[in-house]
């Protein structure tokens, strides 16, 4: 009779403990896929911030300096500050997002492509040279940014197969 | 402010929040004026000068490499930079400008004596 009531002991600890690991291992799935669609979202906001930069910097140095050249200079500046403000929001995540060694040092060539030499000059040329600049660095900050996207992504589906299996 | 031994810039405040430009020709508040005017004026008076670079307008890598690279170009040695300014910026803009007028101190190259 005792062994009777041990083995449904031990059945209703054992149910008990597997629905407890299946709780735990969902929570921390869902917690996971949580924290990677947060760090896609801000991956996103860079490419964003990297393209709307990238069109006014190419719209600013495609034309010599003009009566708006001032307004269009500041904005430039302000889209790479905002850049640098949402570069700085993955700060301290490099174990999720990767190293943001080369992103941060593209975010840096492009301050000094699209706001040196005669920028803000009141005989600033067009510069079709430094334009192709422009448009080569920014598309290898977006590509940096998608070794980061696939960090996130082999980090998230790595607990979505721990939890199938 | 001004205590006898450090002075602050807060270039905002004291010179304009929307500085544009790196020579004189580029307009009223270009690099050139603001070394010229404060900045250069400032080191040689006072043992340390402080420069907060937040709240502007954002800055162009003209105006900061002439006013804080013109500085070695026009005689001040980089050591003596090193000792004697402080830049300040907190936020992640002001910070990563801290590390662009480092950057232009260090690259700048000193007039042959």
């Amino acid at each position: 009779m005792a062994s009777v009531w041990d083995g449904t002991l031990a059945a209703v600890i054992g149910g008990v403990s597997g629905a407890l690991a299946g709780i735990g291992a969902t929570t921390w799935t869902n917690k996971t896929n949580r924290t990677a669609t947060r760090l896609e979202k801000r991956i996103d906001d860079i490419e964003s911030a990297t393209l709307l930069l990238r069109v006014e910097a190419l719209a600013y140095w495609a034309s010599p300096a003009g009566p708006d050249d001032s307004v269009a200079a500041l904005k430039v500046i302000g889209l790479w500050e905002a850049l640098v403000s949402r570069v700085d929001m993955l700060t301290g995540l490099e174990n999720q997002v990767g190293d943001l060694f080369q992103v941060n040092n593209h975010v840096d060539a492009l301050y000094e492509l699209i706001t040196g030499s005669d920028f803000q000059a009141k005989e600033r040329q067009a510069d079709s040279d430094k334009v192709a600049r422009i448009r080569t660095e920014c598309t290898a900050l977006c590509t940096d940014l998608h070794a980061s996207r696939r960090m996130v992504n082999r980090w998230r589906h790595f607990w979505k197969r721990r939890k199938a299996n | 402010m001004v205590t006898n031994r450090t002075k602050t810039i807060d270039i905002a405040k004291d010179f304009s929040s929307v500085p544009a430009g790196r020579h004189l020709s580029d307009g009223d508040y270009s690099g050139e004026f603001f070394r010229e005017s404060l900045l250069r004026p400032a080191l040689k008076e006072f043992e340390k000068v402080e420069v907060i670079l937040d709240d502007t307008a954002g800055f162009g890598s003209s105006f900061l490499e002439e006013a804080f690279g013109g500085l070695v170009r026009e005689g001040l040695s980089k050591d003596f930079l090193r000792s004697h300014l402080v830049l300040t910026g907190v936020s992640p803009a002001g910070k990563r400008y801290k590390a662009r007028i480092q950057h232009y101190i260090s690259d700048a190259e000193e007039p042959d004596l």
